[in-house]
């Protein structure tokens, strides 16, 4: 009797046992309610200017018997790189930043395969292009920042299209293909992507909807070779 | 009905029966085994089996309260904590609300300043890109000034020639005077083209 009544208990503390696991699940888990990601402000500079507008010059050039407009970047804090045509056969260059500051240039040389020109400004710009470390992908958006038809200074976007004979050349490098509005004056300009780092240079346009840049890696192999410049000859 | 009415108040009563004689010898008389019917055993009591029944049943239904008793208890339990935990939930809620309107506030008023700021770098852009302009535009001026002045002076070189023909070959002022109307010819060309351009 004794015995069976143990196991009564048993079985009845085992059943109490049950009924209580199964309400455990009842008690809600602890819940951690997400907190709101604060919004900051996007990194950008103070004056609302972008990098590579801030990097862009205004190009006037005299040569013998014409006044030029262009654009140039910095490339450092003391070379800009520019086209060729824009400085080519000039006595007189001038460069102007985004503010209005004037920089003197002391020297011009330019590439003889590529439209790149390389001019060496009199004092130091605070701050430099960068140089991308990939060319780009078809589709991507490039922008094109500098002074159509002598400025003001405005920035233009559109995706890299094609990488095609250069019409003006068909013998010379390819080009990156553009689908933007690039005007007289853009010339030079710099063509930077999504991160603002320079992966060509503007030196053609039909004038309407399309224009073509010197590739990233035309741009490298002018800027790392320099006996393949010439010196611009500032006599008419 | 009345007291008096023997049969009571539901009809006929039962005979008085005689009560039984206390026993006077409380042993009972031996009897002959074999004359006698088999009296039976008598049966024991049945109060211990109900007993334990009973217990056996309040036990079961003290199990059954506890084990009701605890899931309600546990019930209760999580119904509190749900609620402390839908307020906490609710009063985030609306907080997270508050939060977001007045994020969308400041991205409307962030908008704005972007707008603003935009239009004053076109703005500033233009009166820099002016200003540069300015100081181009005085330059070619220059430059055709001082064509122009060469013009005059070469005209007034080529005037005194004239008064002088005679010491000059013919062809030679002819030539002379070819160049100096080309060269003014060319600066006013310039001078068109720098009214056509700049307005």
């Amino acid at each position: 009797m004794g015995e069976r009544r143990r196991l009564g208990v048993v079985a009845l503390a085992l059943a109490c046992a049950t009924a209580v696991s199964a309400c455990v699940p009842l008690a809600p888990p602890p819940y951690a309610t997400p907190s709101p990601v604060l919004a900051t402000a996007a990194a950008s500079s103070d004056d609302g200017f972008t990098h590579a507008e801030r990097i862009a010059l205004r190009v006037w050039a005299i040569s013998c018997d014409a006044y030029r407009n262009g654009t140039a970047w910095m490339l450092d804090e003391t070379h800009a790189v520019t086209n060729r045509h824009v400085v080519r056969d000039t006595t007189h260059i001038e460069l102007t930043d985004y503010q209005g500051r004037e920089y003197r240039v002391v020297s011009a040389e330019y590439s003889r395969d590529d439209d790149l020109a390389l001019v060496t400004i009199d004092g130091t710009f605070p701050e430099a292009g960068t140089l991308a470390s990939d060319e780009p992908a078809l589709g991507d958006d490039l922008t094109v920042s500098g002074y159509a038809l002598g400025g003001p200074l405005a920035s233009v976007t559109g995706p890299y299209v094609d990488l095609r004979v250069n019409d003006l050349d068909p013998t010379g490098a390819e080009i990156y293909y553009l689908r933007l509005l690039a005007r007289e004056g853009n010339s030079g300009s710099p063509v930077t992507d999504a991160a603002g780092d320079v992966v060509g240079v503007v030196f053609s346009s039909d004038g309407e909807r399309y224009a073509g840049a010197v590739t990233l890696p035309r741009l490298e192999a002018f800027l790392a070779d320099d006996a393949k410049r010439t010196e611009v000859d500032a006599s008419c | 009905m009345t007291e008096d009415d023997p049969r009571g108040p539901n009809g006929p009563q039962p005979e008085p029966v005689p009560a039984p004689e206390a026993a006077q010898d409380s042993a009972p008389a031996p009897v002959p085994a074999q004359d006698s019917a088999p009296v039976p055993e008598p049966t024991p009591a049945p109060a211990p089996a109900r007993r334990r029944g009973l217990a056996i049943a309040l036990g079961l239904s003290l199990v059954a309260v506890v084990a009701l008793a605890v899931p309600l208890a546990m019930l209760a339990t999580a119904r509190s904590t749900w609620e402390g935990q839908n307020d906490e939930l609710r009063a985030h809620v609306e907080s997270l609300t508050d939060e977001v309107s007045a994020q969308n506030a400041r991205i409307a008023e962030l908008e704005q300043t972007e707008a603003q700021l935009a239009t004053l770098k076109e703005e500033y852009s233009s009166a820099v890109n002016q200003g540069a302009q300015g100081t181009e535009l005085v330059e070619e001026l220059e430059d055709i000034a001082d064509a122009y002045q060469k013009c005059v002076e070469a005209q007034q070189e080529h005037f005194d020639v004239l008064r002088n023909s005679e010491l000059y070959v013919r062809s030679s002022i002819d030539d002379s005077e070819q160049s100096i109307v080309a060269f003014c010819d060319e600066v006013t060309a310039a001078y068109q083209d720098f009214r056509e351009k700049h307005g």
